[in-house]
């Protein structure tokens, strides 16, 4: 199949072809493609293209899957909003969590 | 594309660039741009790894020393012409910097900034807070007291910057590395002699050290002793929105920074008085934290109460560099011919180091004396020779 028609991250529309045309530019690490494309920062952070990434770099590097490095997982897990944020009960300083303190 | 050299490191070399950040990348191009030749530069991990492909983007011209100033403005006048130059898209984007405060007592210092910034040509314009809205129309500004905006200041997509970089190097012959790391720097009766990587020995009379956090402890191999502390910073992008926001906000009073990329995030971080801070690279913990999420959070909501329902995406941390004065540090050292460092950016080093690489290029290739750099120099620690600026923010 047309590799312009698959489609290897959802959020980003990144498709197989973007892809090998980075690593064929020379972004041949995980981390850069995810810069370059765009491959992995969109809703799902990776979670739906990052294990397709690898096993396609794997045949690309001609190299075991198992070899290659994943991207840093960056927090949150899933997207939360500022006022969600806003409105945990963390303590601004890290001072204030050690001492126990309610500072309320 | 990005050319990164295969097979063994080459046995010799006319210079060797330590780091594969703005630094390494920005001096390297500009040395080759002076005809030096077998220049090598070598990156433990990726391009863009270390604090460069963290950092937030922000270049402005609004500080409070004339020196920053100076540098800053021959920076932008790089970045206007960066993507040309490089032949590469590098997002540069002037939407300015809006600097606000919230308290009355930082009026007359920004009033001097303006006056001084105005001085050396920067049109920088002091604002009352309604004046505020008309460069970010939904900000609340009930709390703020002042502000000052420059509209020549602006944004470049990290990764963009250093991948340009590399490319024009790779015209003019430079060689990257990746994933090599330096062990050692070599010398002998003071002079260098070249380094030991982990894939074997390059012989070469300069050895430049751009190694941002680990500089320290890379320029203590030749027993040079650099006063350097790492500080973790923490950074953010949002969902992507369409486009809101031109300038980069940064508040003088809490330190809270955001700007929207041209993929139309919200970019932003807040400088925090109670991160630790280190020396030694077994130390650093670049991890994220929930806490750094939530101040940003509730400070940025306090700003821009819009931005209540966007999500944040994605959170993660670098280092800063970290000089007693918060000035780089340039040049040699006495008694190490060969030897440079060009580190200690104390959180701005992607906006100066496109200057800085060319100014230090221009020393190394030519041996005459810059006065910037003479004046940034390790010895000035020795001098007492220290000024802060009064700007440093996020
Ligand atoms: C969260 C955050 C936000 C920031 N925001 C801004 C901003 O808005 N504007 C601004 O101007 N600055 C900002 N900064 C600061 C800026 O990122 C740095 O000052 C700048 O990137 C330093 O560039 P560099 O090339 O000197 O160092 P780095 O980018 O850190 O590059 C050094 C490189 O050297 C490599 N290296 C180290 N040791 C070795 C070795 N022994 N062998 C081989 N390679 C080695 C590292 O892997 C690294 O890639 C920010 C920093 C952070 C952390």
């Amino acid at each position: 199949m047309n590799d312009n028609r698959i489609i290897l991250c959802r959020c980003e529309d990144v498709t197989l072809r973007d892809f090998r045309q980075a690593y064929a530019e020379g972004f041949t690490e995980l981390e850069s493609l995810k810069r370059y494309t765009g491959l992995g920062t969109g809703f799902c952070q990776g979670k739906g293209c990052l294990s397709e990434a690898v096993l396609e770099l794997a045949v690309l590097r001609d190299a075991d899957p198992a070899g290659i490095r994943l991207t840093n997982i960056r927090p949150p897990a899933e997207p939360l909003t500022f006022a969600q944020l806003a409105g945990l009960d963390i303590p601004e300083h890290p001072a204030q969590a050690d001492t126990g303190e309610d500072q309320s | 594309m990005i050319p990164l050299s295969q097979g063994p490191v080459p046995a010799t070399a006319d210079a060797v660039l330590v780091g594969g950040g703005i630094n390494g990348l920005a001096t390297a191009y500009e040395l080759a741009r002076r005809g030096l030749k077998n220049i090598v530069v070598i990156e433990q991990n990726y391009i863009g790894s270390g604090s460069t492909g963290r950092c937030g983007g922000g270049i402005r011209q609004q500080w409070t020393t004339a020196e920053n100033i100076r540098l800053a403005q021959e920076s932008v006048a790089l970045y206007e012409k960066m993507s040309a130059e490089l032949g590469y898209q590098v997002f540069f984007r002037q939407g300015g910097y809006l600097m606000i405060t919230e308290s009355e007592a930082d009026l007359p210092a920004l009033r001097e900034a303006v006056a001084l910034q105005n001085r050396c040509s920067v049109p920088t314009e002091f604002l009352q807070p309604a004046e505020c809205l008309k460069i970010v129309p939904e900000l609340d500004v009930s709390r703020l007291k002042g502000a000052t905006f420059c509209p020549r200041d602006g944004t470049a997509y990290p990764f963009a910057v250093v991948w340009g970089y590399a490319r024009a190097c790779h015209r003019l012959g430079v060689k990257i590395f990746i994933r090599t790391a330096v062990r050692d720097i070599l010398s002998d009766d003071g002079r260098v002699l070249g380094v030991e990587t982990d894939r074997g020995r390059i012989s070469a009379p300069v050895v430049v050290n751009c190694a941002g956090p680990w500089a320290r402890h890379l320029a203590a191999k030749v027993g040079v002793e650099l006063p350097n502390r790492q500080e973790r910073h923490e950074i953010m992008v949002s969902e992507s929105l369409k486009p809101f926001l031109d300038p980069m906000v940064i508040s003088i009073t809490n330190g809270i920074y955001f700007s929207q990329s041209l993929r139309g995030e919200i970019v932003g971080g807040i400088g925090d008085p109670h991160e630790p801070h280190w020396q030694d690279p077994a130390d650093f913990d670049t991890r994220s934290q929930l806490r750094f999420a939530v101040r940003f959070a509730r400070a940025l909501i306090q700003l821009y109460p819009r931005a209540a329902e966007v999500r944040l995406m994605r959170q993660w941390a670098g280092l800063y560099d970290v000089t007693p004065d918060h000035r780089p540090i340039l040049g040699g050292v006495p008694g190490l011919g060969g030897y440079y460092h060009i580190c200690g950016f104390s959180g701005h080093g992607f906006m100066l180091g496109p200057v800085t690489g060319r100014r230090m290029a221009a020393q190394i290739t030519t041996g005459h004396p810059d006065e910037i750099i003479n004046s940034l120099s390790l010895s000035r620690f020795e001098n007492g020779d220290l000024q802060t600026d009064a700007f440093v923010v996020g």
